[in-house]
């Protein structure tokens, strides 16, 4: 079948309304009568709320209400561990916790406001080290309480162990017997591997209004990857009926991960049903620091056997995920960071135990790559270093050990859609990896170097689309995937447009509402081009269907022989034998407009569900974890200043295995802002911590690559891979979160290829690196 | 934001004599590059907000007797691109191309970074190395200080309350060449560690004077005394350099921060002093043929 849209890099549907300013964002967002909240925090990692005196805050002029965790129905909510309080209840955990809000006529006083609530603190004891607080009978317990919380998942899978008071899971993977591998190793490297806090830094912080009208029907407008996870946490952690909560997220600027959970919606609905007015809560960017999620910041312990030909015999890995004050979506990430160690090589005998653990940090939780990014940082490193150590090239070391069409990976699953050696090869022809970096000049010297590396998208997940045909002929879809700036609205759309042989200028896209458009779990875990672009070609196919029977019956022929394009049905052979779609509608009595004399509206709907067996508790294992995987391979050349230690990217080239390319161009757009995320991740982005204070909550202190410090036009090499995925929508995948994984170890052995140095904690920073060489030449440090 | 009143003076001495009236409540506001940080993140607000955008007159350079002057509301943009700095001290625009960004630079004066006071200043680490003096008026007078006994503590200068400073004066040297060194972790971020280097030569090609300051390492802009001394009255070669670096090293002013520490930003001290004197000293002497960095 040859395709008219898909595989084209057609414009984006909100490009216009977003380069003009049109596109509306929650930040930018006012309400008639709306009230500005504003959030008092914990100053302390880790203290008792002795008493709370808000008497003061109140009687000041222009201020409608302060709430404590006094005035809340409710109890803890979590992400499948019900840990976390809407608003501290008697503790605090971690600096920036809230602990007290306000609201006021304007955000100016709601501020003044918060100096004046009195809360006494009796600080306590605090633990920052996950491995220190993964410890048995860790001194400091951050929830004395973990052991009583509910679970929404099953409680067996935490692997709860009360002398481990703070470890909150634990994940075993467990395949062969790594003894024996490692006894007919030839060579054993163990390596141990950190990784920094980081911040998503999406461009617009987190924000939410909320508004309660007197039946008690909540509304809410927040900048979220999900309207449903928002909707149903907010229905837990309030006690709210889900009928009366409505979802809204209008254009969504940037989350990565970081706006999958309650943060400013909540309290703005809490402010709004004390006051009875519509509350803004608009984070600031140093509360986006502290008080909405970072990624999780991980000691990664990894010990291989390889034979002396590379093949890798027995791995073992020990994972201590850094969680902060509370579990959100550390759970999963606990348990889901191990996904990216087992779906890029073979390995005979694997070990890995991997552990989630409290400490008095800033709350851990989604980020792009959802843990994947930092064990693969892990993994990728080693693999280098085994290369070096047995005289292999790295690419081809990687090459001999990866997972092919059908193999079974170490989790029991026979994999499927792996263009991991395409990948490979894609990168070391765009980096000219057989001819050498340039020559040193001055104190600069250069190398390449290349990691690979994956991501999969989660199941269990569902997806649910719409798709009405108006008395027009045109296509609206309507769906709950976020646009959040990864062009989910425009894929979607080319799909549909692709399934009715229309013009794009005819399909409308309606995304982001929960009391118009259906359940969706959300723009994440790079899932939606898979699963909600499924249950847009089935909610296509399910109209449809109805447009055949109706038509058929009009056109005196069987609904099997017809078919749709340009906004008529006809029969197959017989094109000209055929209708409008307009004129399955009847004129209204004016004749203005049309409607349906049977069954309301041309209205198709469908569930796209992706299940997933059960895992073996015991062993992890489990034949299908995963909806799918992408793989990927990125190459590099750095620039290594040998007087300074910086370090600076020069070129890189990416390809990607995304099943099909529906938009290359969105495709490109993903992979260039991902190099971006993977070089600030890998060389400058660090929040800096002090006692679990954030020393850098701003863009001056907390650095994010800028395009100074990324490669330019023409340095920049992607390749689209498309090996096809038998469930995929036209063999479509996901991208999204693949595209940063393998950036930091690319980096880290290009360095090694340009001065012969290993860094294994991240980001690398320029100090690390001298030191690095000073080490290796025996000075010493300077 | 807080409230604050906003004075708007229209000429000098408007602006003196609302700084006679307030005094120590009174904050100057040029380009509000560095002022606007401090009051967005709450650690400072100044009670009488004074705005020097409507002031005319006092951004000009101009050329007198060797000496450059240059205004104080004069932008790092303009001084940048100003032909005859290029050609006379090219070591000026080399350095204000490092200044921020491109919006920091065309907000930003060269006054009101002289003025901050902050130690990681670019400007104020060259031009002290240049031997700049600056101009401070008052409704009492004017009075002209090296610009490098300015700087008392972090974000603490000498200029008193109710003194504006309106004149940058740089002596531009015969035989002499400049060069300002930085390493920033993003272009156009504050310093980890800069220095500014001039070097003057004369008979027989001897060093006659050097000076050399380092930035963004300690409370205050240092002037490496004992470096300079050992450049003086030899040949300008590369062991000397070498020497020199490593004692501007040894003797500077280092505090650690959250990031490097100070073993490190020594290091770089010696980098940078290193490669400031090499590249400075490329060219056979003076401003004309300065290094252009």
């Amino acid at each position: 079948m040859s395709l008219t849209v898909i595989g084209k890099s057609v414009k984006r549907l909100d490009g216009l309304e977003k380069v003009t300013g049109q596109a509306t964002f929650t930040y930018d967002m006012v309400l008639p009568g709306m009230l500005h909240g504003k959030v008092l925090r914990s100053p302390y990692a880790h203290a008792l709320i002795k008493r709370i005196d808000v008497s003061e805050a109140i009687k000041i002029k222009g201020v409608k209400a302060v709430v404590t965790s006094a005035d809340l129905q409710g109890g803890l909510f979590g992400t499948g561990l019900r840990d976390e309080p809407v608003l501290a209840k008697g503790k605090v955990r971690f600096q920036g916790e809230p602990v007290a809000a306000v609201a006021a006529t304007t955000a100016e006083i709601a501020e003044k406001a918060l100096a004046h609530i009195d809360v006494v603190y009796e600080e306590l004891p605090a633990v920052f080290d996950p491995e220190e607080a993964g410890r048995e009978n860790s001194p400091v317990v951050v929830h004395p309480g973990l052991f009583a919380y509910q679970a929404t998942i099953d409680r067996k899978s935490l692997f709860l162990d009360e002398k481990r008071p703070n470890v909150y899971r634990h994940f075993k993977l467990i395949t062969g017997n790594v003894a024996d591998g490692f006894a007919k190793a030839d060579v054993i490297h163990e390596g141990k591997y950190c990784t920094a806090m980081i911040q998503h830094c999406p461009l617009e912080p987190h924000v939410a209004i909320g508004k309660v009208d007197l039946n008690g029907d909540v509304t809410v407008w927040t900048s979220a990857q999900s309207i449903y996870v928002i909707k149903n946490m907010l229905c837990e952690a309030l006690e709210i009926s889900p009928s009366k909560v409505r979802v809204i997220a209008p254009y969504v600027g940037g989350a990565f991960g970081g706006k999958l959970s309650l943060k400013a919606e909540s309290i703005a609905v809490v402010l709004a049903k004390e006051t009875g007015k519509p509350v803004k809560v608009a984070f600031s960017r140093e509360e986006v620091f502290y008080g909405a999620t970072v990624r999780h910041p991980m000691t990664i312990y990894v010990k291989d056997g390889v034979t002396k030909e590379g093949q890798l015999l027995a791995r073992e890995i020990a994972i201590y995920l850094n969680g902060g004050a509370y579990s959100e979506h550390g759970l999963l990430v606990a348990r889901n960071c191990a996904y990216g160690a087992v779906a890029t090589y073979k390995v005979p005998n694997f070990h890995l135990h991997s552990y989630g653990v409290y400490t008095n940090l800033p709350v851990a939780g989604a980020f792009r790559g959802f843990g994947s990014a930092q064990v693969i940082w892990a993994l990728e490193s080693q693999m280098d270093i085994l290369a070096a150590k047995l005289g292999l090239d790295p690419a081809e070391m990687r090459l001999r050990n990866l997972l092919h069409e059908g193999d079974e990976s170490v989790m029991g699953e026979a994999m499927h859609s792996i263009g991991t050696p395409e990948c490979v090869q894609a990168v070391c022809e765009g980096i000219k990896w057989r001819e050498p970096a340039r020559t040193p000049e001055g104190p600069w010297c250069y190398g390449k170097g290349m990691a690979v590396g994956n991501k999969y998208s989660t199941a269990p997940s569902a997806s649910c689309a719409f798709c009405k045909v108006h008395d027009d002929g045109t296509v609206e879809i309507r769906v709950s995937a976020d646009e959040m700036g990864q062009g989910s609205k425009t894929v979607l759309a080319q799909m549909a447009a692709e399934e009715f042989q229309i013009d794009m200028a005819d399909i409308r896209v309606i995304t982001g509402d929960t009391t118009f458009t259906p359940y969706d779990y959300g723009s994440v875990s790079s899932r939606t081009t898979f699963n909600t672009g499924n249950a847009v070609l089935m909610a296509c196919r399910d109209v449809k269907s109805q447009i055949f029977s109706r038509a058929a019956a009009i056109l005196n022929t069987q609904a099997e022989d017809l078919e749709i394009s340009g906004k008529r049905v006809f029969v197959k052979n017989n094109p000209s034998t055929g209708l409008e779609l307009s004129s399955l509608f009847a004129p209204t009595y004016q004749a203005y407009g049309r409607y349906l004399r049977e069954g309301g509206e041309l209205i198709g709907r469908a569930t796209w569900f992706k299940d997933r067996p059960p895992e073996d508790l015991e062993t992890g294992r489990c034949p299908r974890p995963v909806a799918f995987w992408i793989h990927g391979a990125q190459a590099v050349e750095v620039g290594v200043n040998i007087e300074t230690g910086e370090v600076k990217v020069l070129q890189v080239a990416s390809a990607f295995d995304v099943g099909k390319a529906v938009n290359p161009k969105l495709c490109e757009g993903q992979i260039e802002g991902g190099v971006g995320m993977g070089i600030g991740s890998a060389l400058y982005e660090k929040m800096v911590l002090d006692q679990g204070v954030v020393m850098n909550p701003t863009f001056m202190d907390y650095k994010i690559p800028t395009s100074m410090e990324v490669p330019g036009p023409g340095q920049v090499k992607n390749f689209l891979i498309e090996v096809a995925h038998r469930e995929g929508p036209f063999g479509a995948k996901g991208l999204g979160e693949g595209v940063m994984v393998a950036t930091a170890p690319a980096i880290a052995s290009a360095v090694y290829a340009a001065v012969g140095v290993r860094l294994t904690d991240l980001p690398v920073s320029r100090e690390a690196v001298l030191d690095a060489l000073a080490a290796k030449s025996g000075r010493g440090k300077p | 934001m807080e409230h604050c009143d906003y004075y708007a003076p229209r000429n000098l001495d408007e602006v003196l004599e609302l700084l006679e009236q307030f005094g120590e409540d009174a904050k100057l506001i040029a380009g509000g590059q560095s002022l606007m940080i401090l009051i967005n993140q709450r650690a400072f607000l100044p009670q009488v907000l004074v705005s020097l955008k409507g002031v005319t007159g006092i951004d000009a350079i101009s050329w007198d007797d060797g000496c450059m002057s240059i205004g104080a509301l004069a932008t790092h943009r303009s001084l940048e691109l100003d032909l005859l700095i290029k050609k006379k001290c090219p070591s000026i625009p080399a350095m204000e191309k490092k200044v921020g960004s491109l919006h920091v630079r065309n907000w930003g004066t060269l006054g009101g970074s002289l003025a901050h006071g902050d130690p990681g200043s670019d400007p104020a680490t060259l031009l002290i190395s240049l031997e700049a003096q600056v101009t401070l008026q008052s409704k009492r007078g004017s009075r002209t200080v090296p610009l490098a006994s300015l700087y008392k503590g972090f974000l603490q200068t000498g200029i008193a309350s109710d003194e504006i400073l309106t004149r940058i004066s740089v002596p531009v040297l015969p035989r002499a060449s400049a060069y300002f060194a930085k390493e920033s972790v993003r272009a156009g971020d504050m310093a980890i560690a800069s220095c500014g280097v001039q070097v003057q030569t004369g008979d027989q090609g001897v060093v006659s004077s050097a000076c050399i300051a380092i930035g963004g390492v300690g409370p205050v802009p240092f002037v490496a005394v004992k470096a300079a001394r050992l450049l003086t009255d030899g040949k300008p070669e590369r062991e000397i350099f070498a020497a020199a670096a490593a004692a501007a090293a040894e003797e500077a002013e280092v505090l650690p921060d959250s990031y490097f520490s100070e073993a490190y930003k020594r290091r770089l001290i010696q980098v940078l002093v290193k490669n400031a004197l090499e590249t400075a000293c490329q060219g056979n002497g003076g401003m004309e043929d300065q290094a252009n960095g």
